[in-house]
Parts: C-alpha cells; sequence; structure tokens
C-alpha cells in the first residue's frame, strides 16, 4: 500500500468516525437550565481578540485543545497559561403576563413579560498547556475549562390565560474542566492531531417554589410559603476526545485549513423534585444525564502580507444532544419530551490580526467578531405555563479586540476582551518558549 | 428512496455526521498534494529556523541557504517564523551555526564574518556567534580575530527591499563592496577569479594554510630530505621540495583547491540563474507552476541537485576527497543548465 493510500485510507476511517459519533441523553426542564453558557470558544486571548476565528491558523500552544493537528507548526517547546473573566447577563422572564389581558389586581398589572437578567461575574484559569514537538510529531498536556457558569434569579411568578405560575428563586452553578493529552503527526500533507481528556463536572442547582397568599398578591420568599425544590447535582469524571487535520496550501504556505471535531461527555446527575423545604432527608434523586455537546469546527486563514492575516471560521455546535431523552423533573407531569428543543447551531467566527514586526517589541492588534444564535432550551408544546418559563432567546453578535505583545524571543503576552449583549469576556494569557 | 431524500428525511444529527464525514472525505481524497514547498524567502527562513531550534543542522542549512538564493541581503528585519515568534533575519548567522554543528568549521568562519559585515548580526546573534566562533577558530587553529567595529546606526541593518511583494534586489556585482566579507588576515582569502557568489554561499576557496595542515591532515613522519616521498598526482615538473611530505600534501591541496574553485564558480553561476528563477517567481506568484506542474518538479529537482553539489562540495573540501569535489562540479554544472534552461523557458533570456 503505497502512502497515499494509506493516508486515505486512514482518513476515511476518520470520516467513519465523525459520521457514526452517537449522540446523548438529555437534562432536564428544571428552570434554571434556560440558558446555561459554555466555553467552547478556542482558549487563548489571542485567539479571543480574533473573534475565535483560530482553527486554521492554531499555531501556538491553544492548539493542544482548539486543533491538536496544529501542534506540528510549533518548533520549540511552549507553555502557556491564561487567565478569562467572564460576565454573565442571563435574561429570564421576572414578572408580567405571558397571554391573556391583566386584570390590573396587584401584581397582574402587566400585559406582558418583563425580562430581567441574573448578572455573574466569574474569573478563574481557563487554559494551561505544555507543548514539545518535534519534526514529524508534537505532544502537547494541556488543563481547560470548558464551561464556569452561575446564575441566580427570583421571578414573582408570570400570569397565563388561565393560572400563575409559583414565583421561583433559583440557583445554577456549573463548573466543567478537563486536563488532556494532544498527539500530532504528519500524514502525507496534512497534519493529523488526537487528543483524550478527562473532564470533571461540578453542577448544584436549587429551584424553589412559592406560594402566594392570594392569586394577585405580590412574592413574600418566605420559607413558610415554600411549596416545593426541584435540585440537580453532579460530581463525575468521563473521558471525551477530539480529532483534527491541518492543511496548509502546496503553493505556499499563505492559506491554511483546519477541520477539529471534540466529543463532550455524558455526565452522570442526579435530578430530584420534592414537596417542602429541601433538607438533609431530602429524596434520593434519580439518575440523569448531563451531556456535554460535541462541536464541528471548520476554519481557513490566510496570509496576504507577511504581516496581515485573516481567519474565518464555522463552528457546529450541536446543543440538541442536551434534549435527547429529556428527563421531565415533576414527577407525573405527562409533558411531551419531545417539546423541549435546543436548537443545533452554526456560528461564524471572523478576524484579522496585524504585526507591526519590527518595533523594538512587536505588537499585534487584533478585532473580530462572531455570531452567536440563540441556544436556549425552550418550550415548543402547547402548554403555556412551559412557554412562559422555558422561552426563545436571541441570537448574538459579538465584537472583540486583543493586543499581543511579544516581550522578547521566548515570551508573550497577549490581552483580549469580547463583547455581546449577554455575556462578555476578558482574557490575558502569557507564552514561553523553551 | 432516493440519495437526496435519503439526507432529507434523515434525522437532523445524522445530516450533520454526514456533512462532517464528506469534508473529512474531501480532504481525504486531496492529500496526496504533496507537503509544503515554502516559496517566499520568509517562508524559508522560517524552515530554517525551525530546523535550527530542533536541532536539525542539515536541513536547516538547506533552507536557509534557499531563503539566502531568494533574498542575499541580511536586513535584519524580523520574520514571523509561526505564531508570535519572530527571529531578526541574518541568514549568514544561522547558517554559519548550521554548518558549525555540521563540523564544517571553515565555512562557519566564513559566514560569521559575512554577518559580522553585514552588521545585522550585532542585533542579536553577536554573543551567541562568540562561543561557535571562538571553538571554530581553536579548531582551525587561528588567532583570534579583533573585535568587530560597531555597526553604524543607520547601516545594511535596515536596508529596504525583501519584504513579500516587492522583489529582492538583484544580486549585486561579484566585487560590489557592500557584500565583500573584509578577510582577516588570520582567514584564507576568498578566491579572486569570478568573485565570489553573493546570492549562495559566499565561500572562500580553501587554500592550505599551515593551520588547517595541523589540523586536518595529519602529515607523514619526517624522512630524511634525501629521500623525498611523492604523492599520486603529485606534478612531476614540482622544483625538489625542501621538506617534500609537507610540499606533497601541498600539491595534493592546490589541486583541491583549484578544483573547488572552478567548483564554486559552477555554483555561483547555478545559483545566478535560481536567484533570477525565483526573483521571477515571486513576481508572478508562481503562475508557471500552477499552469505547469512538471515545471515544478524540474525546478525542484534541479534545485535539490545544486544543494547537493554544495554539500558534496563541503564534504570533499572537509575530508580532502578530490573526487567529492569533482562529482560536486559535475552537479553543479548539470544544476546550472537545467535552471537556465527552465529560465529560456520562462522568457527570462539568456
Amino acid at each position: 500500500m503505497n502512502m497515499g493510500t494509506r493516508n486515505r485510507t486512514a482518513l476515511m476511517i476518520l470520516a467513519l468516525v465523525v459520521v457514526s459519533a452517537s449522540g446523548a441523553h438529555a437534562q432536564s426542564d428544571d428552570d434554571s437550565n434556560g440558558a446555561v453558557q459554555f466555553n467552547f470558544s478556542t482558549p487563548g486571548a489571542r485567539s479571543l481578540g480574533l473573534g475565535g476565528a483560530f482553527l486554521g491558523s492554531v499555531d501556538d500552544a491553544t492548539a493542544a485543545y482548539s486543533n491538536p493537528a496544529g501542534l506540528l507548526q510549533l518548533s520549540e517547546p511552549e507553555a502557556m497559561v491564561e487567565f478569562r473573566q467572564w460576565s454573565y447577563s442571563t435574561p429570564f422572564a421576572s414578572r408580567g403576563r405571558f397571554s391573556g389581558t391583566a386584570t390590573g389586581f396587584g401584581a397582574d398589572d402587566l400585559s406582558t413579560i418583563e425580562f430581567d437578567t441574573s448578572d455573574e461575574d466569574l474569573e478563574d484559569i481557563s487554559y494551561a498547556s505544555f507543548v514539545y514537538p518535534r519534526q514529524n510529531w508534537a505532544i502537547a498536556f494541556y488543563y481547560h475549562q470548558a464551561a464556569k457558569f452561575r446564575s441566580q434569579f427570583q421571578t414573582a411568578g408570570i400570569f397565563t390565560r388561565t393560572s400563575r405560575l409559583f414565583p421561583v428563586q433559583s440557583s445554577y452553578d456549573l463548573d466543567i474542566s478537563q486536563v488532556g493529552v494532544s498527539f500530532a503527526h504528519k500524514w502525507g500533507g496534512f497534519a493529523v492531531g488526537y487528543g483524550a481528556s478527562i473532564y470533571s463536572l461540578e453542577l448544584d442547582s436549587l429551584t424553589q417554589r412559592f406560594r402566594t397568599s392570594s392569586s394577585f398578591a405580590a412574592v413574600d420568599f418566605d420559607n413558610d410559603l415554600r411549596i416545593n425544590y426541584q435540585t440537580q447535582t453532579g460530581e463525575s469524571e468521563e473521558l471525551g476526545y477530539l480529532v483534527g487535520l491541518r492543511w496548509d496550501s502546496s503553493v505556499n504556505s499563505k492559506t491554511s485549513i483546519g477541520l477539529v471535531y471534540r466529543f463532550g461527555p455524558e455526565f452522570d446527575i442526579d435530578v430530584a423534585s420534592a414537596a417542602g423545604m429541601p433538607s438533609s432527608q431530602s429524596p434520593m434523586g434519580e439518575p440523569a444525564v448531563f451531556n456535554l455537546p460535541d462541536v464541528l469546527g471548520l476554519g481557513f486563514t490566510f496570509r496576504p502580507s507577511p504581516a496581515l492575516t485573516v481567519s474565518f471560521d464555522i463552528d457546529q455546535v450541536r446543543y440538541s444532544q442536551m434534549v435527547e431523552d429529556f428527563f421531565i423533573i415533576f414527577r407525573g407531569d405527562s409533558t411531551d419530551p419531545e417539546d423541549f428543543v435546543i436548537d443545533d447551531v452554526t456560528e461564524y467566527h471572523f478576524g484579522v490580526e496585524y504585526v507591526f514586526a519590527n518595533n523594538v517589541i512587536p505588537v499585534a492588534l487584533r478585532v473580530g467578531g462572531w455570531w452567536d444564535p440563540d441556544h436556549r432550551l425552550r418550550f415548543e408544546g402547547s402548554s403555556d405555563a412551559n412557554q412562559a418559563r422555558l422561552f426563545k432567546g436571541e441570537d448574538e453578535l459579538h465584537y472583540s479586540a486583543g493586543l499581543g505583545l511579544v516581550i522578547t524571543s521566548k515570551f508573550q503576552i497577549d490581552l483580549a476582551a469580547d463583547f455581546s449583549e449577554n455575556a462578555d469576556t476578558a482574557a490575558v494569557s502569557a507564552i514561553y518558549r523553551f | 428512496m432516493s440519495q437526496a431524500s435519503f439526507l432529507r428525511n434523515a434525522p437532523e444529527n445524522m445530516r450533520q455526521r454526514i456533512l462532517a464525514g464528506s469534508i473529512v472525505l474531501v480532504l481525504a481524497f486531496t492529500s496526496n498534494v504533496q507537503p509544503v514547498l515554502a516559496q517566499t524567502w520568509q517562508e524559508c527562513f522560517a524552515e530554517g529556523i525551525k530546523a535550527r531550534d530542533q536541532g536539525r543542522w542539515k536541513d536547516a542549512e538547506d533552507w536557509l541557504r534557499r531563503a539566502i538564493n531568494k533574498n542575499p541581503q541580511a536586513t535584519g528585519e524580523k520574520v514571523r517564523v509561526y505564531g508570535m515568534k519572530f527571529e531578526r533575519y541574518i541568514p549568514y548567522f544561522y547558517l554559519g551555526l548550521a554548518l558549525f554543528h555540521q563540523g564544517d568549521c571553515r565555512n562557519a568562519l566564513t559566514n560569521f564574518d559575512r554577518s559580522r559585515n553585514e552588521g545585522a548580526v550585532g542585533i542579536g546573534g553577536r554573543s551567541t556567534m562568540k562561543g561557535p566562533e571562538k571553538k571554530c577558530r581553536e579548531k582551525l587553529g587561528i588567532t583570534p580575530s579583533p573585535p568587530p567595529p560597531p555597526p553604524p546606526p543607520s547601516g545594511p541593518t535596515r536596508r529596504s527591499g525583501g519584504i513579500r511583494g516587492n522583489p529582492p534586489p538583484p544580486p549585486p556585482p561579484p566585487n560590489r563592496r557592500n557584500i565583500r566579507p573584509r578577510v582577516k588576515p588570520s582567514l584564507p582569502p576568498p578566491p579572486a577569479p569570478g568573485g565570489q557568489n553573493p546570492t549562495t554561499t559566499f565561500k572562500p576557496t580553501p587554500q592550505p594554510t599551515r593551520s588547517n595542515r595541523r589540523t586536518r591532515v595529519q602529515p607523514p613522519p619526517p624522512s630524511p630530505p634525501t629521500t623525498p616521498q611523492r604523492g599520486r598526482g603529485t606534478p612531476r615538473a614540482q622544483p625538489p621540495p625542501p621538506s617534500p611530505p609537507v610540499k606533497v600534501i601541498d600539491a595534493r591541496r592546490e589541486i583541491l583547491g583549484k578544483k573547488a574553485q572552478e567548483v564554486q564558480e559552477a555554483l555561483r553561476r547555478a545559483g545566478e540563474w535560481a536567484g533570477r528563477l525565483d526573483r521571477h517567481l515571486d513576481r508572478t506568484r508562481h503562475a508557471a507552476f500552477r499552469q505547469d506542474p512538471e515545471l515544478q518538479k524540474r525546478y525542484e529537482a534541479a534545485y535539490r541537485k545544486l544543494n547537493s553539489a554544495r554539500t558534496r562540495l563541503h564534504a570533499g573540501e572537509r575530508e580532502g576527497d578530490l573526487q567529492a569535489v569533482v562529482k560536486a562540479g559535475s552537479q553543479a554544472e548539470e544544476a546550472r543548465r537545467e535552471l537556465e534552461k527552465l529560465a529560456q523557458e520562462l522568457g527570462l533570456g539568456s
């Protein structure tokens, strides 16, 4: 078998792996699951400044997670660490009326829904890696924060045509991190990369519902008025995988293309719903699954001049995996699980980098943007109550900008920020070459 | 069920997987594209630096020679290697390092000298150069050179040209002052006839010196002056030597040196054609290769032959192997013929 045939055979196997990737199971219809945010963007402040358009370039230590095939571009061992701050504004329906006409009595004084946001600022080491490259292969070890999300909100009890939802007090705390190893090697005209990682999930959510003294009365979140509560908890570790390809133009290396598929794992969690107050005697939860969506990414990078780089990525995030075999959290609820929907989304990322290489300290300026379609959990059945709890969100456009400073030939620092309606991210990362 | 309706009726997830698999398959069927052949001088230089980082000194030498062929001016400007890793364009310095690590001290020193004279090495490499240079001088028994004059504040370190999009300047005439190395008294002088090729190796012809006799060739045990030994190939018309064994070696070296000089000249001519072709290809964005892949293969083959001739010449000089030097000469001639032919086919004149 010659080299070309071997390459084709191996790549066909890779294609079959991608095609036959299995689906996964779901989370529940708890109110707090409406708008969970993940950190699927490629790590590194350089990438963030480019609007996450980095799958074609992947020419630094972030390749270990972004697209391991890019590791082959490095010629020196490289270590990297990134610190990110996330500011989430998670919208929720706080009060008002979903359907019917407002009566004007007490709290029923709005004919539409009034939205509010849960604002949370979080920060953490979001990425760290070490790459050891050789001529035809490279290995990397990395840590990545795949999700760090919090939300807390209280609703005043939304009115529908025939009833009023119980006012809700909810908190949600999700941490998903991973430690992994990636490997890359040459394969004919391609660079090919693989990776495996251990994901760790920590989930803790509590949603409590309260009754009001009358149908139209104002809300009082008093323990005595508590009706029921729902919890989602989990601490588990699972394996995840990723495969990537990278190709440079054969005429010159001005154009490069990267392709990556990341398989998200399924985590075991416990889901419970009970009357009264949560306590140590709370009922055992029922087993459910939290599925981290798979991501397919395709990136193009074009370098019209040595100083200028233009990148474009298309990422498909398979959020629909989160609602396969959906778990209805309220016992006895006959709602069809198929009515709970999250769409798969296609994100478009675009970024431009210009480098002033001949400064005493070379400086890179970056701008970018990306299209982040709505991926809220929503209800598409006929129940007003569920529609009011889990509603469709809005697509968002993110803008980003960044700066890179090559302090010495061995050390660089990058800074970037990404802004959108509901999530802002700031990052600083440092790279050291040995 | 037709294929189209199968796709329409397939679950969304399956459609997405089919799409992903199709992309991989398309790439799979195009994977017979050969590895990237870097074309611009920046790309050649970057590949040379990557090879240096990984200690692949022979590869580093080849890539750096390519970069020098395409842009002989050590401009000192920063070139992106990958990501945010930049290196100053001081190819003679890095070429010297690559040669040093391959044991070719003579040519390493020549390139260090050239780099110093270009001025750009002062920006980033002088301290790094000291160690290898000192070792080479010790190895060759050459007395340390006086400290180099400080580079001029605005001199050759920031020369214009060589930026992508602008073709690099044509190779200067052989004896142009700014590219001729200041040969130190302790170093062998460059060959006079034809001058040096500024776009290629800039290697001095190996002249026999006291130092290289001492370090490279073990003279046979001294014989009585009345019974001189004569080596094969020694010209018979030589006057009787006062110290015969050394003189025999001198004669051998002289022949080797003359032959090497001829090969250098052949390499210079081939290098000129290569440079002319490279500049044309850079200007036309390699349109000729896109139109005729066969042309690209011939070009690459000639280039490989040229590099092989250089390597063989170095080895021949190092080992004192006349056959290798002769073979290098014929390779250089073949490479020149092929490059000249290619240039004429592309309408670059004679």
